[in-house]
């Protein structure tokens, strides 16, 4: 009031109101720009010092047996790294440690003490957790454990191929683990943690991102079988020194793949063992001549067309016949001899004789019709089609090779799928290796009494006076053929190498599963499929069937039969 | 008069709300923290019993890998595979 009554000094007195007023402004514009525009900036600043996001390990997913056994599991290990300028104060502990890793002391000094100024040092990766507990309690200063994860695989290396493994950031390289990765995958979660000087939690602050683990998943191996079926296949193949063998066995009528073992192998657990020529699942990637095994087939193809009947006889004489320029042989002269006699003596004369009486296209949409050269659809990777070429393009001379195995190729997964379309009274089954939700819709390639027929022809190949008598199993009636095919080698047939594979059934009156097992290049003195792979195929039945209970069908067995006394069922 | 008085406690009420707002505010904020951090230790325990089971699995299946189930049945405990012979097959009437 006074003021404004001074009107002289009015112009000092706005001039200086002025500036006081610009002044004040101008430190409330700096005090709102940094408190409120700038806040996120700031914050962040801050915030960057002590908050992080961090990942959430999400499980890669478990795969399992079809008894939930596990055969791959991810789990957490712990690493074991220094930081030598703390850990250096312990120096004269070293000695405990390395006793613990059982490492000789030399070299822990020599690790540690020559890289005193580092802040980093792994001394151990992926301790067992006894071991990780042990090195806590040693409470050393500047020791720590970090988390990692890693996959088990406790069949080892009876599964690898099947299953395949992850690489270090437990992506799916090969097998079940390639092919399933989107379900086998956990998507890992982020949380935002507040964090120590040292980058140690101190508390989590905030989910983000929850963490998914992987779908868990069952196929339809037996862990059991898988075993047997490798230890006796690893046996036979180092015994007969062959370059490579497979076995496959699959369940009537379902098409499970019980069990599916290669040789070489290779431990999925160590990344040493890993050659790229181990990894290869041949069961499903490599393809061979089936030899004599292809031959019930086509007596299969020639009952269904009603050219012969299980009566007719065929001459086999003088054990050899020409065709097309070509001789085809037996080792002997069999004479007449009935379509069951064939099988039994692995005629080639005969089964070339059959062929030829038939219209090709016959042929070839049965052994279409079976599955062979084409990919069984199994959802494994690398799966082979196989070849078989089109009826048109054949000649005289491919219709009857064809007829005892040549000419066409197929992997010991095909092979085994036919067998047990056989088995299955003649309808077609889908081979799986993850349950399917829909099944592929069946249909019947050969009338069920033309199967049934030639599962019977083919018992007589396993008895006395067949090719694959070591093929028998005590107790049980076996179904299966033998089949010893020349490899081929640079567009030539090699005299003196050989792929010897059996094939066959059981329980040969209701069959539930079919086995195939070829062996490539056996280098000993036996290279027959009756001395080479018959041998595999009956101990691994033989185990198979009590295993999976399945009751004795044997007639013939030398047990004692025993009346049962009042009981009734 | 009366609208002037109206409008204080108006005003007034309007300021208790907001604080009470930002109090409310402020103690869910804290409840959400301590509820996340019960989360994570419950969280953290999951996994360090998950970690235990899978390396128990891993136990239990090496244990029951078939080779050590033979060597134990056969070596220690002096089983073997019944011989035909000594088979009998019981037919249900």
């Amino acid at each position: 009031m006074n003021w404004a009554a001074e009107a002289v000094s009015q112009p000092r007195d706005l001039l200086l109101r002025g500036l006081i007023m610009l002044a004040v402004a101008g430190l409330g514009y700096r005090a709102f720009y940094l408190q409120v525009m700038q806040t996120p900036f700031l914050q962040d600043k801050a915030a960057n010092r002590h908050v992080r996001v961090v990942d959430d390990h999400a499980h890669r997913g478990m795969i399992r047996d079809r008894n939930g056994e596990p055969l791959a599991i991810s789990t957490a290990v712990d690493s074991l790294w220094a930081d030598p300028t703390q850990f250096v104060d312990a120096r004269h502990r070293w000695s405990e440690l390395a006793k613990l890793l059982d490492m000789p002391a030399g070299e822990l000094e020599q690790l540690i003490g020559q890289r005193l100024q580092r802040r980093f040092i792994y001394i151990k990766r992926r301790l067992t957790p006894v071991l990780a507990t042990q090195v806590k309690q040693l409470e050393l200063p500047g020791l720590y454990l970090q988390r990692e994860y890693r996959r088990y695989y406790p069949t080892g290396e009876v599964s690898g191929h099947l299953l395949g493994f992850t690489n270090i950031d437990d992506i799916g390289q090969e097998g079940i683990e390639l092919q399933f990765e989107q379900s086998l995958r956990g998507r890992p979660g982020r949380t935002r943690v507040v964090q120590d000087l040292y980058r140690r939690w101190v508390q989590p602050v905030e989910s983000l991102e929850p963490a998914i683990p992987g779908i868990d998943m069952a196929v339809t191996l037996d862990k059991r079988l898988q075993y047997l079926a490798y230890r006796e296949l690893k046996a036979a193949v180092h015994q007969h020194r062959a370059s490579s063998g497979s076995a496959v066995m699959i369940e009537i009528p379902s098409g499970d793949i019980l069990a599916m073992v290669n040789q070489p192998s290779f431990n999925p657990n160590e990344t040493a063992s890993r050659t790229p020529a181990r990894f290869r699942n041949r069961a499903v990637t490599d393809v061979f001549e089936p030899g004599s095994t292809i031959k019930p087939f086509i007596v299969a193809a020639a009952l269904q067309t009603g050219i012969y009947d299980s009566r007719s006889q065929i001459d086999t004489s003088p054990g050899e016949i020409q065709v097309g320029g070509h001789k085809i042989r037996d080792h002997r002269s069999f004479g007449r001899i009935t379509l069951q006699q064939i099988l039994q003596k692995s005629s080639n004369v005969g089964a070339a004789r059959i062929a030829l009486g038939m219209d090709p296209v016959q042929i070839e949409t049965t052994l279409r019709g079976l599955g062979l050269g084409a990919s069984t659809q199994s959802q494994l990777p690398g799966e082979s089609d196989g070849i078989l070429a089109s009826a048109q393009s054949w000649r005289k001379l491919d219709q009857a090779t064809l007829a005892f195995g040549y000419g066409l190729s197929v992997t010991p997964l095909q092979l085994a799928r036919a067998y047990a379309i056989l088995g299955n009274a003649g309808r077609s089954l889908s081979v799986q290796i993850i349950p399917r939700d829909r099944p592929f819709p069946s249909s019947q390639l050969f009338r069920p009494e033309v199967a049934n027929e030639v599962v019977a022809m083919l018992e007589s190949v396993v008895g006395p006076e067949g090719t694959g008598t070591l093929a028998a199993v005590e107790g049980y009636r076996i179904a299966g053929k033998t089949g010893t095919a020349h490899l081929f080698r640079n567009g030539s047939y090699d005299k003196e190498r050989y792929v010897s594979t059996f094939a066959g059934l059981a329980p040969a009156s209701a069959p539930r599963l079919a086995l195939v097992v070829t062996i490539h290049d056996p280098k000993g003195e036996a290279y027959y499929a009756g001395d080479v792979a018959a041998p595999v195929f009956a101990r691994v039945m033989a185990r198979a069937l009590r295993l999976l209970q399945i009751p004795a069908d044997g007639v013939s067995v030398p047990t004692r039969l025993v009346e049962p006394a009042g009981v009734t069922t | 008069m009366s609208p002037r008085i109206g409008d204080l406690v108006a005003t007034l009420l309007l300021f208790a709300l907001v604080v009470a707002s930002a109090l409310a505010i402020v103690s869910n904020i804290d409840a959400r923290r301590q509820v996340f951090a019960a989360m994570q230790s419950q969280g953290d325990s999951r996994d360090r019993i998950d970690t235990h089971w899978r390396q128990l699995l891993l136990e239990q299946a090496a244990r029951s890998a078939q080779v050590e189930v033979d060597s134990v049945a056969h070596q220690r405990l002096g089983m073997d595979r019944p011989q035909s012979n000594s088979t009998v097959l019981v037919t249900l009437k």
